[in-house]
C-alpha cells in the first residue's frame, strides 16, 4: 500500500522539472524492487527490460475499491501488489524468444517452467498499455503446470461470433473453428486475463480514462474466446456485480 | 567513527550511481518541437486529412495559446512514454481549445498508421472532448473520416498482411486484432458513450447518428459490425 501511493506521488511530482533528488532515489528503490523479483536473461534488451519494468511499475501502482467475485478468486482483490505478487508467483524470468512467429508478443515454453519469453514485437508493435499487461498475465497463467498450463480448448464447430459471422484468423483468414485458440472455462488464460480487465475498467481507482477504456475494449474482445455458455454468462454476470474487497 | 564514514561513502556512492544511472534511462525530452515527434511520411494508408466544416469555431485559425503549447509537449510526452496511465492525461488534456483540437487532427495524419496507440490516443481525446459536450462539427468530421480508413493489415506494416504467421499464434489474436482496430474501436466507443450519455444538442445527435450511419459503408468490416450492433442498441432506446 506504502509504495503504491509514493509511486503515485513520484509520478505526479516527476512531471514537474524541479522534482527532487529524493524522489528519484526512491524511484529508483521501487523500480529496484521490481527488477529484484524478475530474473532477466542477458539477452533482452534494455529498451525491452525497461519496458517491462516500467508496465510493471503501473500495475503496481493500481488501487481498487470494488472487486468481482471472480476477480476475487483468482487475484484477490483489485490491487497492484495482488497483481504483481500473483505474477511473481509464477513467473520467475524472462527471456527473448521470436516464440515462432512474426506476430507474436509473447510465450510460455512448456519445458522451461515458470518463465516467460518475450519477442522484440512487445517495444515494436504499438498495443495500449493494459493490453501489453494482459499478454503478460495471458501467458503468466500458461506457467501454471499444476493446471495443465491451462490449454486452451479447441474453438467449436462452427465457430461463429455474436452476428453468426464465422470466426476467422487475422492473418490467415482461416477458420478458427476447431483450433485451440478458444477457452471453455473462465479460469483459463483468456478468461483470467478478461477477468483482470473487466475489473480494471470498473474498479480501478486511479487509472486514467484512457486506461480504463482500453481495459473494457481488451476485456470485451477476449471474452469472445470464452466459447461455453454457461461460463460466459457467469463472466458477463460477474462483471456487473459489485462485490466489496475483503 | 571510522566505520561510519566509511557507511556513509558508501551510500552517497551508490546513491550518485543510481542518479546517473536514472538519468542515462531518462533523458528528458520536453522542448523537442512537436513536428520532430511523427514521421511527416506515414509508410501506410494515410487517412483522409480531417475536413474543415465549421460549428462553433471548430476549424478557427485563431493561433495557439501558451496552454495549447503546453498540452501538445505533455501528449508528445505522454505518447513518448508509452505510459497510458499518466494522470496529466485526465488533468491536463481535456477542456481543449479549438486550435488545440486542430492542431491534434493535423497531428493524427502524420502519426504513422502502424502507432495504432498514439493514433488511438488521439482519438480518445476527441472522442472524450464530444461525449462531454465540447464537441465541434470538426472533430465529428474527424472521427467520421478515421471510421472510413482502409482497415490497417498487420502491427508492423499496415499496408501489408503478415507473413509466415505460425498456427500457434492464433491464441493471441484477439489482442492483436483490438489493437489493429484500435483507433476506429475507440472512435465507435465514444461516440457511443456521447450518444448513451445524453449530453449531445439535438443537431449534434443527429450528425453522431449520421456518423454511426455512414460508417456502415466502411471498408473496414470490424467497423461495419460495431456500427451496426451501436446502431442497433441506439433504436431500441
Amino acid at each position: 500500500m506504502f509504495c503504491g501511493a509514493l509511486a503515485r506521488v513520484i509520478q505526479e511530482r516527476a512531471m514537474k522539472p524541479n522534482f527532487s533528488i529524493v524522489a528519484i532515489l526512491v524511484s529508483l528503490i521501487l523500480a529496484s524492487a521490481s527488477q529484484a523479483s524478475l530474473r532477466f536473461d542477458a539477452e533482452v534488451v534494455p529498451e525491452l527490460k525497461k519496458q517491462i519494468l516500467e508496465d510493471f511499475q503501473f500495475i503496481q501502482s493500481i488501487r481498487g475499491g470494488n472487486t468481482s467475485a471472480l476477480h476475487q478468486k483468482v487475484f484477490g482483490s483489485v490491487d497492484g501488489s495482488n497483481y504483481f505478487d500473483w505474477f511473481n508467483k509464477r513467473v520467475f524470468s524472462v527471456g527473448v524468444d521470436d516464440c515462432g512467429s512474426p506476430t507474436a508478443v509473447a510465450c510460455v515454453i512448456v519445458m522451461y517452467p515458470n518463465k516467460i519469453w518475450m519477442s522484440p514485437n512487445y517495444t515494436k508493435f504499438s498495443h495500449p498499455q493494459i493490453a501489453r499487461l494482459s499478454v503478460i498475465y495471458h501467458e503468466a497463467r500458461h506457467t501454471e503446470e499444476e493446471n495443465g498450463n491451462w490449454s486452451h480448448a479447441n474453438c467449436p464447430v462452427p465457430f461463429r461470433d455474436a452476428r453468426g459471422k464465422d470466426v476467422r484468423s487475422i492473418w490467415t483468414g482461416a477458420l478458427l473453428e476447431g483450433r485451440p485458440a478458444c477457452d471453455v472455462t473462465a479460469f483459463g488464460s483468456y478468461g483470467s486475463a478478461t477477468i483482470f480487465l473487466k475489473n480494471i475498467s470498473k474498479n480501478c481507482a486511479n487509472c486514467s480514462d484512457k486506461v480504463k477504456v482500453d481495459a473494457d475494449l481488451y476485456g470485451t474482445d477476449q471474452l469472445n474466446r470464452i466459447t461455453d455458455p454457461v461460463s460466459r454468462k457467469n463472466m458477463i454476470a460477474d462483471f456487473a456485480s459489485k462485490v466489496i474487497a475483503i | 567513527m571510522k566505520l561510519l564514514k566509511g557507511i556513509a561513502f558508501v551510500v552517497l556512492l551508490a546513491g550518485l550511481v543510481l542518479l546517473g544511472r536514472h538519468f542515462l534511462l531518462n533523458i528528458p525530452k520536453t522542448d523537442t518541437p512537436l513536428t520532430t515527434q511523427v514521421s511527416p511520411t506515414p509508410s501506410s494508408p494515410a487517412p483522409t486529412p480531417a475536413s474543415e466544416m465549421v460549428e462553433a469555431g471548430g476549424g478557427s485559425d485563431a493561433p495557439l495559446q501558451a496552454r495549447d503549447r503546453e498540452q501538445i509537449r505533455v501528449l508528445d510526452e505522454i505518447l513518448e512514454s508509452k505510459n497510458d496511465n499518466d494522470p496529466r492525461m485526465d488533468r491536463l488534456l481535456r477542456d481543449l481549445s479549438e486550435p488545440f483540437k486542430k492542431e491534434l487532427r493535423a497531428k493524427y495524419a502524420r502519426i504513422p498508421a502502424e502507432k495504432r496507440n498514439d493514433r488511438g490516443t488521439v482519438v480518445f481525446l476527441v472522442g472524450r472532448e464530444i461525449a462531454e459536450g465540447r464537441g465541434s462539427t470538426a472533430d465529428l468530421q474527424f472521427l467520421k473520416d478515421v471510421l472510413m480508413e482502409k482497415p490497417c493489415l498487420s502491427l508492423e506494416d499496415c499496408s501489408k498482411s503478415p507473413s509466415g504467421v505460425g498456427p500457434d499464434e492464433q491464441h493471441l489474436e484477439a489482442i492483436h486484432e483490438t489493437t489493429l482496430h484500435y483507433p476506429q474501436l475507440m472512435d465507435l466507443r465514444y461516440l457511443k458513450i456521447a450518444l448513451e450519455q445524453g449530453s449531445l444538442s439535438p443537431v449534434m445527435r443527429e450528425a453522431v447518428l449520421a456518423i454511426l450511419e455512414s460508417a456502415r459503408q466502411s471498408p473496414n468490416p470490424r467497423v461495419v459490425a460495431d456500427a451496426d450492433a451501436t446502431l442497433g442498441t441506439s433504436n431500441d432506446k
